[in-house]
């Protein structure tokens, strides 16, 4: 620094200094993470408050924040009316499911990318790219019709016809409409899923790659035994990610499915579900349908704020990674 | 010698290379390809639901008339490109500051995390609806598209501004502002995770390095964590990209979504995505080209 | 034992055929699956006339449709009362009735059809309505009159309504007269509120003959008033969109559909008149706030009358007008003074989707599953005036409002939005407010009229 000799002045300034910049950094960070919370917070703080009123506090506009009385009647009926116990399990089985799967594949479809050279790779990494830049809404007619007459390669068409009968597989109502792509890493946001992975594979040192590769690993071995487990803030990443995108899923899923419909669709149509489960019987569908919207948001912030603890231990316990 | 230990190693490698993506080609080929190319040929056809032809060739027509006779489509895809352009450097340069503050360690840090999560939690579909009160609508349909943000949560500010006895003009203005900036934090969450994962992955051990070195904050900042950030930076700006470029509230998603919704129109929307995705894929292409670019020169 | 059993099982299959004999023995019906059917949800169908014209329904199903499936797309999830239709159906005509349903009303219906078409599913019936239309039934459904099954000739079929939607003088869509799927505006309005203020209700003025556009406004500007500070408004419309209901009650609209071709009027001085008339209740009458949402103005008494489709008045309905403390009524909507009455339609139709496979069975369907005999509507009405009002209404004859489906048809300029515009827009610069949207509207009904051509 600037001469030990000059050290004593300088270091109350210096101290004095650093000192304010501490807390100049603090009140800006206090000040962002508040008014970025406010914005954040107030949509979910209204949903809330309004799943806890009843009707009349709906109808009484001075009331707008606070309801009068802590009305969970709502959640009781938002339980019944979205048959909730069923369809969350629905939920877990077809969707996060699918979530698990994809982290898996798009993994595996990763490594290949990042790791090898091989000559299909370029064009492969741009078909990567237009995978992620198609938006899933303008190709579902094509995909709705696939899915109708699946038809693997052709086989089982060309098979069918010998035989005489239609061997094209119905899936739709099934829950592999999502199992299958996920399966072959082309599941929803799955290209993404794989950059991810892929930018996360490059910073781990080639060293230990050749290490086990030395140790006569194949390269089967190598990925289980040192790609994953290096690559834990990837994989808990995209999991989130998964589960998180899975779950709120209604688009597709209310084109796939017609019963046993995930928590997402059953949502999306929840308005028309309070007229019909519960009608007359229900004090204020505007208070059951944001209950709904808790019950469907709660089990996922709370899958998030487990993981998220996870996430931070995980790094410190790995030490070094690249 | 030396030359056959590469070429073989390189072969093994060709091999196994091919191996770990072949069930992400097959899944392709069986999920993928298929609608990709229809939705291409869409854009040049005109589509029917219920000819025994679907489909029937018309070259270049829909696009002729989106660019001549739409009275919509080339200011909506100005409306992209221009909010595109600077929501982008805004959206980055935001969810870095964030999260950087979230990795550091104060007190109600979880909390923090669990808030600038939220949005991704619920800014997708379904709860943004009743969010911005679009589902609660009398009798509404429901709609599939993204909600408007002008009036989220029930909190009309444009009301809230009236009431405050502010002229139309500057309440407009304001009001459209809010919704700008609410979109933009909105906008943020996955980007700051990936950036936290990021910081998270940077070694400890360069930041003690530093220290001893006695680099400011700052130098700190451009010297360690930037440099060490390449690869996740360019993750958030290719993400970034496709999300304001596919977004459904995005005025050319929205006009391309309601041609399928409200008219089951699949050739001209076709058109739309398609046409569009040339002029995003160009500037987006152009975005990373150059940010590779400025990386190799810092690095040199 | 099992010589027990034999004689057990003998006993039970002669005890099975008296069974059968007993039910089958009702006097010469073609149909050999005729059963008696105790009346639908315990409900009260209007006594022995109402079972009567259920049964003679099914007894018209030919014996060779039995075994068949129809196949419906339908827009929401069915009631239970819908499901007990669809399940009598199926017992009584030996066909099978499978339902695909989008999840919200309207919210992916279109792209379900979309795919099922595309996919070569051979659903036989969808659903359009006045927003759909020309749309829809051009694009994907196919004429009703030479299919077999459908008997134009019974008066039940509500042909005022059908009329207004027919295309090359055929019919796309049908339903029946008081169906349950349809939607009339109505005049709601607070009883209490007017009979604590001495006014004369809507319901008296209606039903001494004398209710028109100048008894509503004069009710209005009566209703109007402050009351300890808190402003009270004489009339609330559903939303900025609906201004539609003032042009059609008055016989014009944006855009007007004669059976063969579409207009566009947005130069009539008729059209122009009638949307500054509308305008005046805002600024000139003042009995019309500026929020335009009304349904939550109306159940909190800020509102004295509101114009809004007549879902509203049942129970289940969530606008919860059941709840309010206050009585509600409602009355069909206002004409203009001398102009005949009619009823202004949110229409459902039902039609047939071309590459049905089973559009005669269809046809059978959609009379008994629309009937509103078979449902047990009666008792979901909050009050009687409110089921006096819907019958009068069901009755009348029909105008419908083609303006949004046109115009968003056209993919140039958002209905609702226009709606919007103008509507917020002052007295002085509505016509040039109005006719800025000219190219737009032209282009949208060229391209309707070239649909239906």
């Amino acid at each position: 620094m600037k001469g030990l000799t000059l050290k004593k002045n300088l270091k109350s300034n210096y101290e004095y200094k650093k000192v304010a910049s501490k807390v100049a950094v603090s009140l800006f960070r206090y000040a962002m993470l508040i008014a970025v919370g406010f914005t954040v917070l107030s949509p979910l703080f209204q949903i809330i408050s309004n799943s806890l009123k009843n009707q009349s506090d709906f109808m009484n506009t001075s009331v707008s924040w606070i309801p009068t009385t802590f009305f969970y009647q709502n959640y009781i009926d938002a339980f019944h009316v979205m048959d909730y116990l069923k369809t969350f399990l629905n939920t877990v089985s077809i969707m996060v499911l699918s979530a698990f799967l994809e982290v898996a594949a798009c993994g595996v479809a990763a490594y290949g990318f990042a790791r090898f050279k091989f000559p299909e790779r370029k064009i492969l990494y741009a078909l990567l790219l237009i995978t992620i830049l198609v938006p899933v809404r303008m190709t579902f007619l094509a995909q709705y019709v696939n899915f109708r007459n699946f038809d693997f390669f052709g086989i089982t068409s060309i098979i069918g016809d010998l035989i005489g009968k239609d061997l094209t597989i119905n899936l739709i109502n099934t829950p592999f409409t999502f199992y299958l792509p996920s399966i072959f890493g082309v599941g929803y946001q799955s290209g993404l899923f794989i950059m991810i992975y892929i930018q996360f594979l490059k910073g781990i040192p080639k060293e230990l790659e050749e290490a086990a590769w030395i140790d006569g690993a194949g390269p089967i071995g190598t990925f289980v035994r040192i790609i994953v487990p290096s690559s834990s803030v990837a994989i808990l990443t995209v999991t989130i990610l998964s589960i998180i995108w899975h779950w709120n899923e209604y688009y597709l899923t209310a084109l796939y499915f017609n019963e046993n419909q995930p928590l997402a669709v059953v949502l999306s149509g929840i308005m028309e579900l309070i007229k019909l489960r519960g009608g007359d019987a229900i004090n204020s569908h505007t208070g059951v349908a944001m209950a709904s919207c808790m019950l469907f948001i709660l089990p996922v912030l709370i899958m998030y704020l487990i993981l998220q603890k996870k996430f931070i231990k995980s790094i410190d316990s790995v030490g070094i990674v690249g | 010698m030396r030359n056959k230990k590469v070429t073989g190693i390189e072969r093994l490698k060709v091999r196994y290379g091919r191996m770990f993506v072949l069930p992400w080609t097959i899944g392709l080929l069986l999920f993928f390809l298929v609608p990709l190319f229809s939705s291409i040929a869409y854009a040049f056809c005109n589509v029917s639901l219920v000819n025994d032809k679907m489909l029937s060739f018309v070259g270049f027509e829909h696009f002729k008339y989106l660019i001549n006779d739409d009275p919509n489509f080339m200011d909506n895809i100005k409306d992209a490109v221009t909010s595109f352009v600077y929501s982008l450097p805004i959206i980055v340069a935001l969810s870095l500051i964030f999260a950087i503050i979230l990795n550091q360690k104060f007190r109600g840090r979880i909390f923090a995390r669990a808030v600038f999560f939220l949005p991704v939690i619920i800014a997708t579909g379904v709860v943004m609806q009743f969010v911005t009160g679009a589902a609660l609508q009398e009798g509404a349909a429901l709609s599939t598209s993204m909600g408007e943000t002008e009036s989220y949560s029930g909190i009309r500010f444009d009301e809230l501004l009236i009431n405050l006895g502010l002229p139309q003009s500057i309440t407009e203005l304001l009001s459209d502002y809010i919704a700008r900036v609410f979109n933009l934090v909105w906008s943020c969450g996955i980007q700051i995770l990936l950036f936290v994962a990021g910081l998270q992955s940077i070694p400890d051990q360069l930041y003690e390095v530093s220290k001893i070195e006695g680099a400011t904050t700052w130098e700190e900042f451009w010297f360690v964590t930037f440099p060490m950030l390449g690869n996740v930076t360019f993750l958030v700006l290719v993400y970034t990209i496709v999300d304001l470029f596919t977004a459904f509230d995005n005025p050319i998603m929205k006009q391309a979504y309601d041609l399928i919704s409200k008219n089951s129109v699949y050739d001209q929307s076709a058109a739309i995505l398609w046409a569009y995705f040339v002029v995003v894929g160009a500037v987006g292409a152009l975005i990373l080209l150059a940010y590779n670019r400025i990386l190799m020169k810092k690095w040199n | 034992m099992k010589f027990d059993l034999k004689k057990i099982v003998a006993l039970i299959m002669v005890f099975a055929m008296v069974l059968c004999f007993a039910g089958c023995d009702n006097g010469g019906t073609t149909s050999s699956y005729y059963e008696e059917v105790p009346g639908e949800n315990g409900g009260d169908n209007g006594g022995s006339t109402g079972n009567n014209a259920t049964q003679d329904i099914v007894t018209e199903v030919p014996t060779n449709l039995k075994g068949t499936t129809v196949k419906v797309l339908f827009w929401r999830p069915l009631t239970n009362d819908e499901k007990a239709v669809v399940a009598s159906f199926e017992k009584q005509t030996g066909m099978k009735v499978q339902f695909k349903f989008a999840a919200n009303a309207g919210g992916v219906y279109a792209e379900l059809i979309s795919a099922s078409l595309a996919a070569k599913e051979g659903y036989d019936i969808a659903m359009f309505n006045n927003i759909n239309f020309p749309g829809r039934p051009t694009s994907i459904m196919q004429p009703l009159n030479d299919i077999k099954g459908f008997d134009f000739s019974d008066p039940a079929w509500d042909k005022a309504l059908m009329d207004t939607q027919k295309i090359n003088g055929k019919y796309y869509g049908v339903n029946i007269v008081g169906g349950h799927t349809n939607e009339f505006v109505a005049m709601y309005f607070n009883e209490t509120m007017f009979k604590n203020r001495g006014v004369k209700t809507p319901r008296q003025l209606w039903e001494a003959g004398n209710w028109n556009w100048d008894t509503f406004l004069d009710a209005a500007k009566a209703m109007t008033y402050k009351e300890n500070g808190a402003q009270v408004y004489g009339y609330i419309n559903r939303g900025t969109g609906y201004m539609t209901y003032w042009l059609q009650a008055a016989g014009t609209d944006f855009i007007t559909y004669d059976g063969t071709k579409f207009k566009s009027n947005l130069s009539d001085a008729k059209l122009l008149n009638n949307i500054k008339y509308y305008n005046e209740f805002r600024t000139k009458y003042k009995i019309m706030g500026d929020d335009t949402y009304g349904v939550p103005h109306f159940r909190s008494g800020e509102a004295a009358m509101f114009s809004v489709i007549t879902y509203a008045m049942f129970k289940e309905s969530d606008t919860k007008f059941s709840q309010m403390s206050d009585t509600i009524d409602a009355v069909p909507f206002p004409m203009p003074k001398g102009q005949k009455q009619v009823a202004l339609v949110d229409s459902c139709l039902f039609g047939i989707l071309k590459g049905a496979k089973n559009s005669e069975g269809a046809a059978h369907f959609l009379r008994y599953f629309l009937d509103p005999q078979n449902y047990s509507m009666s008792d979901n009405f909050i009050n009687k005036n409110l089921e006096k009002t819907f019958n009068e209404l069901a009755k009348m004859d029909k105008r419908v409002s083609i303006s949004e489906g046109v115009v968003n048809n056209g993919a140039q300029v958002d209905f609702a939005n226009v709606c919007h515009n103008i509507v917020l827009t002052d007295a002085a610069q509505v016509t040039s407010k109005v006719k800025s949207y000219a190219t737009n509207f032209d282009f949208a009904v060229n391209k309707a009229n070239k649909a239906v051509k």
